[in-house]
């Protein structure tokens, strides 16, 4: 599994909001994005997952230039800002609808799921009436559903509180193989140091660094 | 991908609203035709006969005079035809403007290709403003069905609306359920086209309640744009609505199938091309 962005641009009316990307990314990692509100983290993972075209530049997954060879990425699983569903749905209706976006999943398997995220109690919850928190676990509960090969999770912990915190991050780590890439966008550095591999740092739409954590680190 | 769509607008509360306004009007003309109609008239026919006069309409009152779609003397009809726009764009017309600014929209794009999406969308809002239009003429043809008879409608019992300057007046007097079946299928175009319109709107409202309403402002402002210019024939509220055939002498069958067509395409490619162009995706 290899994803590989050259010269990536992005402009939004007049603004850069992304100028000259490089980065390849490799299956068995999982890496950490990290940079200042507006240095382009979630524009990043906007193109990677084929929600904008770039400006310039190309994203290739696989071999296959997005956008020109296929339309969308593969097999991808988001959480890009906001958690969003529909809210008169409950959370297992909500994930069954989008499973079936992808050749479906079993109700078991679904449960399973909301399991893993600490959501089986709120199953049967209507989204509306879902806590911040709750939405969050379901947001990375549909990114991870079907096990796709990119996981891209934009702040995966906001708004959950220590426990569940710990909860995400396993099922994080869990989800680490050699067919995957998971790439995960987070403010708080001790998290991140727990759960990346590598950590790219961003600036102005630009990366400053990339390297293992404890480089980053120090 | 038109399944997940369907699948989405089946299990909305948009379907549930227009389903229960359907049989609120349907109720309504149900009851305003049996009892300030029907009853009025055979109180009315009976003192008549007491006095010694011929009472009017000895011919019964027809099934296809009697359902919202036929009934001319209920306000109704009027009704019916007033709140159309908003009964078609109930089911799933705001969905598109909801997608968008819920940020739903993100896992779909990210799973799917754009243009299946818009395809799917508009063929899933088209068919329910189709179905959700017709549901009160169908809920009222079926509770009057069980009280008056399907005969043909006459001339001289002075019941019907229709007359010889009306478009299919011949198929009226002869083969009503056919005439009334041309009627529904243009219900159904107008229904569909008119929720689709909600979906181009959306990328320019900032209100849902806009979107849910463009259809309404559409479809009325062509009204009265026309009445003002003369040409009443054009509206579509005069071309859906049975009773109203008598103002459309200067156009065919076939023209007001195609006006309406020729609307709904151009829904269609607003919304196909600038969906495919947006990258709003919050």
């Amino acid at each position: 599994m290899e994803l590989e962005i050259k010269g990536l641009y992005k402009n939004i009316k007049q603004a850069e909001v992304l100028k000259g990307i490089n980065l390849t990314l490799q299956g068995g990692k999982i890496y950490g994005i990290q940079g200042k509100n507006g240095c382009g983290k979630t524009m990043l993972m906007r193109c990677i997952a084929g929600l904008v075209l770039p400006t310039k530049g190309t994203v290739t997954i696989n071999g296959k230039i997005l956008h020109k060879d296929i339309s969308v990425p593969e097999s991808i699983g988001i959480l890009i800002e906001n958690p969003s569903f529909l809210k008169e749905h409950t959370g297992f209706e909500n994930l069954k609808m989008l499973a079936s976006l992808q050749n479906g999943l079993s109700d078991e398997k679904i449960l399973e799921l909301l399991e893993s995220v600490g959501l089986s109690d709120a199953k049967n919850k209507k989204f509306g009436k879902y806590s911040l928190g709750m939405k969050q676990r379901l947001g990375v509960a549909a990114a991870i559903m079907g096990s796709p090969e990119i996981i891209l999770l934009d702040e995966p912990i906001n708004a959950i509180d220590g426990e569940g915190v710990e909860t995400i991050r396993k099922v994080i780590i869990g989800l680490k193989s050699e067919e995957r890439i998971i790439l995960v966008a987070c403010h708080d550095k001790e998290e991140m140091n727990l759960l990346a591999d590598e950590i790219i740092t961003m600036s102005e739409g630009q990366i400053q660094m990339e390297g293992s954590t404890e480089y980053a680190v120090s | 991908m038109i399944r997940f769509e369907l699948n989405r607008c089946l299990r909305g509360k948009g379907i549930k609203l227009a389903v229960l306004l359907a049989v609120l009007l349907a109720a309504g003309e149900f009851f305003g035709y049996r009892i300030l109609f029907q009853e009025t008239k055979e109180i009315a026919d009976e003192i008549r006969r007491q006095q010694g006069f011929s009472p009017s309409g000895l011919y019964p009152s027809s099934l296809y005079e009697g359902f919202i779609n036929g009934d001319a003397f209920t306000i109704f009809n009027l009704l019916y035809y007033y709140l159309f726009p908003i009964l078609a764009v109930l089911p799933f017309g705001c969905s598109f403007f909801t997608d968008e600014n819920s940020g739903y929209l993100k896992y779909i794009y990210s799973q799917k290709k754009k243009e299946n999406y818009l395809l799917a969308k508009y063929t899933a809002v088209f068919l329910s403003g189709a179905v959700a239009g017709i549901l009160p003429a169908i809920f009222s043809f079926l509770a009057n069905a069980l009280y008056l008879p399907a005969i043909i409608p006459n001339t001289l019992a002075l019941q019907s609306h229709t007359n010889d300057s009306s478009v299919m007046a011949d198929f009226y007097y002869t083969c009503p359920w056919a005439y009334f079946l041309v009627y529904l299928l243009l219900g159904m175009l107008a229904g569909g086209f008119l929720a689709t319109l909600a979906l181009s709107a959306s990328f320019f409202a900032r209100n849902a309640l806009l979107v849910l309403f463009s259809p309404m402002i559409f479809y009325t402002a062509l009204d009265y744009a026309l009445a003002e210019l003369g040409h009443s024939e054009f509206s579509i509220s005069t071309i859906i609505n049975p009773v109203g055939t008598h103002y459309i002498e200067r156009i065919t069958l076939g023209g007001m199938f195609l006006e309406i067509s020729a609307f709904a395409a151009a829904a269609f490619l607003v919304f196909f091309f600038i969906g495919k162009k947006r990258e709003r995706i919050l």
